[in-house]
């Protein structure tokens, strides 16, 4: 099995990544064009958007009718173990909204998100392309692309992390979720940015290499 | 400046063009062309060996210490 050059597996990688940036780009388009239509579009609609909560499990209902006021639920006193609960889940809500600028901010927050993804890969894409070209890849150009990319991750991570806080603001404030707790804390995703850190190291030996490799081809 | 190469003033005394030296010292006039115009990192010992024969010369005469100061003037 290749590793590099045609038909290879940095072929095929470089395949997926064109085509998941073009869908980032062709989805970037797509919102943009729904976002268009947002002033003139008929409410509510439902928008999906990322939060991050804590799940607590309700007491169990004994008896009585629930809604009309008389429910006999199971007490736990002091000393009894506290139900248990789930905590810190990642996940989305799809909810139906009537606020426009809610819409809006979400349109553009995932317009933001598409166009910076599409970016970001046609970066890798550019280091991948040296790879199937059979080119050496210590040329300055690629030492760039992975700091771009070390730092587009890092700077993505965060980014995601301030969307899902604004998200968990505006969900405390307007949703009322039985059970449902909402982070009132960002939440950062310390691992991907340790993957970012990775990125720009690796990028830092590039940079040598490069350099490593412009000595050799200049040494006649 | 640093190390400056005077292969075109050895070349001119030679009567010697770029492209026989290079056939003579299996060094592509590329490369050769890189020497001359000191765009070059480094110069193998075996390529310095391969000049100085067919030029005649030593390694002095082919190499030259440019200080910073005489490089500006």
């Amino acid at each position: 099995m290749r590793i590099l050059g045609r038909w290879s597996v940095a072929s095929v990688v470089s395949f997926f990544v064109s085509l998941t940036a073009f869908g980032a780009a062709f989805g970037a388009f797509i919102s943009f064009c729904v976002l268009l239509a947002v002033p003139w579009v008929r409410l509510p609609i439902t928008v999906t958007a990322p939060v991050t909560f804590t799940l607590d499990t309700p007491n169990e209902i004994l008896g009585g009718r629930p809604g009309w006021g008389f429910e006999f639920r199971e007490t736990r006193r002091p000393p009894a173990p506290r139900p248990p609960n789930v905590q810190r889940i990642a996940g989305s809500m799809r909810v139906p909204v009537t606020n426009r600028w809610f819409i809006a901010f979400n349109g553009i927050a995932l317009i933001v998100i598409l166009a910076f993804v599409a970016y970001t890969l046609s970066k890798l894409q550019g280091v991948l392309r040296t790879l199937v070209r059979g080119k050496t890849p210590f040329v300055p150009a690629n030492a760039a692309r992975l700091r771009f990319l070390g730092l587009a991750v890092i700077i993505g991570s965060l980014f995601v992390s301030a969307i899902v806080f604004v998200e968990n603001t505006w969900a405390r404030a307007n949703l009322d979720l039985p059970g449902v707790t909402f982070d009132d804390l960002p939440r950062i995703d310390f691992g991907t940015i340790f993957y970012g850190l990775i990125i720009l190291v690796i990028a830092e030996v590039f940079r040598a290499g490069t350099e490593l490799d412009e000595d050799q081809s200049l040494t006649i | 400046m640093g190390i400056k190469i005077n292969l075109d003033h050895l070349l001119l005394d030679r009567q010697m063009t770029l492209t026989e030296l290079a056939e003579r010292v299996d060094v592509t006039i590329v490369n050769l062309s890189i020497l001359k115009t000191n765009k070059a990192k480094a110069i193998r010992f075996s390529t310095l060996e391969a000049l100085c024969r067919e030029l005649k010369c030593q390694p002095g005469d082919l190499l030259e210490f440019v200080s910073e100061v005489r490089s500006k003037k």
